[in-house]
């Protein structure tokens, strides 16, 4: 079973869109559900595991503790990050751990039968008005659609 | 500790006529709306210059005290991370080893 840690901007986003999903395989830290609760106001259930030491190497000094507790536990739990900061990505990338934005992470849940197309679809034209990366979310429709 | 300090600058009128038409439109002084206008544009070059230099969302929060929701709504109104087109092909190449792994 392939296992997500979720950042932030995913739960944010999805929040907005009253469409949260969290199981057993899609996770995040506590530093990150105190954060959204924070800024949203509203209670937040998620799937939560511990924060778990790693050796992660970042430049300079651009991620905030946080950015790299998540780096950390996605490298000790080899999960994938589902993260929409490109700097956080791009660290992942510099230290070999798997990232996914999210709506590549939606079609990741459609993939695993997790999500119906129509609701996959559905979040994605929803989510493209208030995105980092308008152009990430026509990419993915069009992907899911020759997928089929 | 912030310490506000007046400052007086002269616009042209159309910038004036518009201020007013906002000021009318939310019962608030010309002065509030043209401050309120000032002080987001500066967070929007303060995002946008900082992420320009390599600094996550978090951290752009934190340092300069602006919501974590709100940096991602300047992310979206300035579009700026679609310049940053190596992140973008990391995802690509995430999706690809994913399906391999079937």
């Amino acid at each position: 079973m392939r296992r997500y840690l979720v950042n932030s901007t995913y739960c944010i986003y999805l929040l907005d869109l009253k469409a949260l999903y969290f199981d057993q395989s899609v996770s995040t830290l506590r530093e990150v559900v105190e954060e959204v609760m924070h800024e949203k106001t509203v209670e937040v259930e998620a799937t939560l595991v511990p924060f778990k030491k790693a050796s992660v190497l970042v430049r300079g000094n651009f991620l905030s503790s946080t950015d790299l507790a998540l780096l950390q536990t996605s490298k000790a739990t080899d999960c994938i990050l589902v993260t929409d900061d490109q700097k956080l990505i791009s660290a992942a990338h510099e230290n070999q751990i798997h990232a996914l934005d999210t709506p590549h992470f939606i079609h990741r849940l459609l993939i695993e039968g997790k999500w119906t197309e129509e609701k996959a679809i559905d979040i994605l034209d929803q989510l493209k008005p208030i995105y980092n990366r308008g152009y990430v979310i026509d990419k993915v429709i069009k992907d899911i659609k020759n997928w089929r | 500790m912030n310490e506000n300090m007046a400052v007086n600058i002269t616009l042209p009128k159309e910038v004036i006529e518009y201020l007013d038409g906002e000021a009318k439109k939310a019962y608030l002084s010309r002065a509030t709306v043209a401050r309120q206008l000032l002080l987001q544009h500066i967070d929007e070059l303060k995002v946008m210059n900082a992420r320009r230099k390599g600094y996550s969302i978090r951290k752009i929060s934190e340092m300069y005290e602006i919501d974590y929701s709100r940096v991602l709504d300047i992310l979206h109104m300035t579009q700026v991370d679609a310049e940053d087109k190596d992140a973008d092909a990391y995802v690509e190449e995430t999706m690809k080893v994913l399906a391999k792994r079937r």
